[in-house]
């Protein structure tokens, strides 16, 4: 970063000439050779610092790296499930007439309610007409429309007057007893298929696999992983075991560990929700102020602004979080736009509010290091004021400015109390991206998860090395690009 | 209130000598005695020596327990009470029943009555007749010569004092394992026992009700076993089948109670079924998914962190343990910060929530909380166990554990003493002053010692 910003002058120059002249006395005179002791004793102590911070460094990342592979051999256990009907919804079926006929592309399925008020299907219902299964989307007054074909089931035609069962998930619980010499699980009919040989089975902490299928039960293996071998009356519920990887991992859209759902897609989605919203208020906030700063202000009214800018910085985020909270989302954005209590709208903003310092004092810098000259020559030019910080001030500052705003969109990654306040907690995929309900961030959720008692064996507890590494590669990617950018769009004057 | 019932009482004793004479020449005693109904009193009053005060001038008003209300009550207490050490107590709860004037049940009222014990007893008057303490008046105004009586179909139990345990003095370590949820009640416990000087280590695992059980019962492992449902008979039938025997002693340590709450702005939501209540926090998108007269807005969920004890016992509750449906629910908020819950569902009359009942309490007007299956959350329906989500927690332990480490019966007794106070600190109901009487009878019946 200081590299960025003094790039564009000339003093980086001159300080090259100064360093290669120094550095030819030095070879003259071998100042290295007459070092002191008490010399040397510094030197050492600036050795040992700086190898304890490549050490401290390349130590996390390692740690970071291992217990985030940890979390790809961890597990959940989550209950087995089967698809029964549903026997609490009344029973109704298609209209009997004509129209009641369904052809194979039909989304919108006519009903008859016989002695129903209403339809009692609600949206996300699963049903089952004939042999295909569908999904309800929307429920109208008389009529549902559907997403057909459902759960691998083929969509076509079916006749007038149909009756149409609705489904639940039910937990798979086993039918008979299981002693502690047992070796064969009864389920119910037909469930039985939906597992494999291989399949790791747990009974409350018992661990089992399973050897062979025949019927409707299982053959295992019990006691395995060290697991104590127990008695198991009749509908125990059997639990099957979820493992991340790394596809379910970073395409997925629910983040729900202890349930096995491993997706990490909505906590890096609401982060880049709140950074869109930060940069979004901090890049134009935050260039005008460092342009009217350098370029405008007087002396002294920089000597006040500056210093006040400043003291924003010093602002514990904890304070910005409730300003989120209490001013914000509750004083200005739930009275104008309605919002839900907990929202990436807020959060971002006051995230950009924060970043703002950052920006403008780095900007300001960048711009102040532009050579006198070159407005000057401008001015000589007949560009006017404005002009010549469009066209010649910004351009030659560029590069700082933007490693600047690099610099504030990985604060805004990273941030994590204003987010943990204002912007909900629970993760939540929307799409495309809603603005206006809660959701968590990356930063967010290892906050709030690592606040209960998490015990180390838990999927949480390594989930949250996992998100730790997938933020730490966000930001070192974000590094490497300004650094990238900053030598590309460098601009150099002799 | 009291003034009155005084007066009331007062007034009573002057009418007295006049409605005597018209009474039956038979003292109180010796109706009881003629009585097969009230063999166990009888018993128990000559045991005590107070026969021939109740047969005296009088005028009494005696709450008469049935011999079913005494065999209700724990065989173990019933031994200790005619026992030499218990009769004391025995004393003081028979007095208890007995309240100096003539009461006639016409002339009573709402309120508390002093009795001749000394602690008050009270008594609520409503449509299904009269309630003394929790007993209820199951035959009122038998008459006699020195007084009246009324049947009633419990024992009622004065405050129990258990003598002061000193924990300095407490020596050796307690085991206890057991539920989630009585953890943190016992936990507090066993830090108070420790920061008021037992030296000791207090194990205080949560693996569960009957993971407790088991190790309590099939291992015999455990001194004491925190549960939150009342022991099982099988589990009974286990811990007798242990060498040495363990014969479980409950005590009731307090109520676990959820409140689900909606923001006070909320007008349609009253009251709801426990399958509502699933599909309200679980699969329904829209208030109108779950009933159609309700506003099509979306639902916003406000609940408990999953490492929390209220989490876990909802889910075993409404979901039957099951935690993937609540946790798939859109627009869900978790958080193991109770404010951060409370601020949420205040925010919208759409939104819904539920935390400990306790701490419902101290929130105020915002919020307004549900009835579940027709049954408000309060005090006597989360005491009675008709509120859905309100259950008992217990500790258990046993009389030769209790025997074999002293210190058992020391902290017992220490938790007994402080239970009410901890609860609150906790966020638990207290158990009701019946449950923690006897609890306190129960452990003094086991040392004698004390």
């Amino acid at each position: 970063m200081e590299q960025a910003i003094e790039g564009t002058s000339y003093s980086n120059e001159r300080s090259r000439l100064l360093t290669e002249a120094l550095g030819k006395r030095a070879e003259r005179t071998d100042i290295g050779k007459r070092a002191r002791p008490g010399e040397r004793i510094i030197l050492i102590l600036l050795f040992a610092a700086g190898l304890l911070s490549i050490f401290t460094t390349a130590f996390i990342v390692i740690f970071l790296g291992t217990e985030a592979v940890g979390f790809f051999q961890s597990r959940a256990w989550i209950y087995a499930k089967m698809t029964v009907v549903d026997q609490a919804v009344p029973p109704v079926s298609l209209r009997s007439d004509a129209e009641g006929a369904v052809t194979s592309t039909d989304t919108s399925l006519l009903l008859d309610l016989g002695d129903q008020p209403r339809v009692p299907l609600i949206p996300g219902t699963l049903i089952q007409i004939g042999d295909e299964i569908m999904r309800v989307v929307e429920r109208r007054e008389r009529s549902i429309i559907v997403e057909r074909g459902y759960d691998g089931t083929e969509a076509v035609a079916h006749e007038a007057g149909l009756p149409i069962l609705a489904l639940k998930e039910d937990t798979v619980k086993i039918t008979e007893a299981l002693g502690e010499e047992d070796v064969r699980i009864a389920l119910p009919e037909d469930v039985a298929d939906s597992f494999a040989v291989g399949d790791m089975i747990h009974l409350e902490t018992e661990t089992m696999r399973i050897a062979a299928i025949e019927g409707s039960s299982l053959v295992v293996e019990r006691g395995l992983e060290d697991t104590p071998v127990r008695a198991y009356p009749a509908n125990t519920v059997v639990q099957v075991e979820r493992r991340p990887t790394l596809l379910t991992y970073l395409t997925g859209t629910r983040w729900q560990p202890q349930t096995g759902d491993f997706g990490v897609l909505p906590l890096v989605e609401s982060t880049f929700m709140t950074t869109f919203i930060a940069i979004l208020t901090a890049l134009p906030v935050g260039l005008a102020a460092a342009i009217y700063l350098s370029e405008y202000a007087t002396q002294r009214v920089r000597a006040i602004l500056n210093p006040i800018l400043e003291i924003l910085v010093g602002v514990p985020t904890v304070v910005f979080g409730f300003f989120a909270l209490q001013f914000v989302t509750i004083g200005v954005l739930r009275p104008l736009f309605g919002v839900d209590i907990y929202n990436t709208l807020s959060a971002g903003l006051v995230v950009g509010i924060m970043i703002v310092p950052t920006i403008a004092s780095m900007s300001l810098d960048a711009m102040g290091s532009v050579p006198r000259g070159l407005r000057e020559a401008s001015y000589g030019l007949g560009a006017t004021k404005l002009e010549t910080i469009a066209k010649v001030v910004l351009p030659a500052s560029l590069s700082g400015v933007v490693a600047a705003v690099i610099l504030g969109i990985s604060r805004a990654v990273g941030e994590t109390m204003i987010v943990a306040i204002a912007a909900g907690a629970g993760p939540n995929w929307t799409f495309p991206p809603n603005f206006t309900v809660g959701a968590e961030t990356m930063t967010g959720h290892i906050a709030r998860i690592s606040g209960g008692d998490l015990s180390y064996q838990s999927v949480d507890y390594s989930s949250i090395f996992s998100i730790g590494l997938t933020l730490f590669i966000i930001t070192f990617l974000l590094t490497q690009v300004s650094t990238y950018i900053t030598r590309r769009f460098r601009e150099m004057y002799e | 209130m009291k003034n009155r019932l005084l007066l009331l009482v007062a007034v009573v004793m002057l009418l007295v000598p006049f409605v005597g004479v018209a009474a039956q020449d038979q003292t109180i005693v010796d109706i009881a005695a003629g009585n097969a109904d009230f063999s166990t009193l009888v018993e128990l009053v000559t045991a005590a020596g107070l026969a021939e005060t109740l047969a005296g001038e009088g005028p009494f008003t005696v709450f008469a327990p049935t011999n079913d209300a005494f065999a209700a009550l724990p065989a173990n207490i019933v031994a200790y009470l005619t026992s030499e050490a218990g009769k004391d107590t025995l004393t003081s709860i028979l007095t208890y029943h007995v309240v100096a004037g003539k009461v006639m049940s016409a002339d009573v009222a709402t309120g508390d009555v002093a009795s001749v014990e000394g602690d008050a007893i009270s008594i609520v008057v409503d449509d299904m007749g009269v309630h003394v303490e929790n007993a209820n008046v199951v035959t009122a105004d038998v008459e006699a010569s020195n007084g009246v009586i009324h049947v009633i179909d419990a024992v009622i139990l004065p405050d129990v004092e258990l003598p002061a345990v000193d924990p300095l003095t407490v020596e050796g370590d307690i085991i206890t394992a057991g539920s989630s949820t009585v953890f943190p009640l016992t936990e507090a416990m066993a830090a108070r026992f420790n920061a008021e000087g037992y030296t000791g280590t207090i194990t205080v695992d949560s693996i569960g009700t009957g993971a407790g059980f088991e190790r309590f019962c099939v291992n015999g492992e455990t001194d004491i076993s925190n549960a939150s449902r009342a022991i099982k008979q099988a589990e009974v039938d286990s811990c007798a089948a242990l060498t040495p025997a363990r014969s479980p002693l409950e005590f009731r340590v307090g109520t676990d109670g959820l409140a689900v709450v909606v923001s006070a702005e909320n007008d349609f939501v009253q009251d709801v079924t426990a399958e509502e209540l699933a599909v309200i926090f679980s699969t329904a998108q829209n208030w109108s998914d779950v009933r159609p007269e309700w506003p099509a807005e979306p639902i916003l969920r406000f609940i408990p962190g999953t490492d929390s004890g209220t989490f876990d016992y909802f889910v075993e509750a409404v979901f039957d343990e099951d935690e993937a449906p609540i946790l798939a629910a859109a627009n869900t908020q978790l958080s193991e910060d109770d404010n951060v819950l409370v601020q949420g569902v205040e925010s919208s009359p759409y939104a819904i929530g539920f935390f400990g009942y306790a701490y419902y309490i101290n929130e105020g007007e915002k919020l307004r909380t549900v009835a579940i299956n027709g049954v408000a959350p309060n005090a006597t329906s989360v005491e009675d166990g008709s509120y859905l989500l309100a259950r008992p927690l217990f500790i258990y332990s046993d009389a030769g554990i209790i025997a074999a480490k002293p210190q058992v019966g020391s902290f017992i007794s220490f938790y007994l003493t402080n239970t009410v106070e901890e609860c609150a600190n906790v966020g638990y109901f207290p158990p009701s002053a019946f449950a923690l009487n006897l609890a306190k009878l129960n452990i003094l019946s086991v040392m004698p010692g004390m």
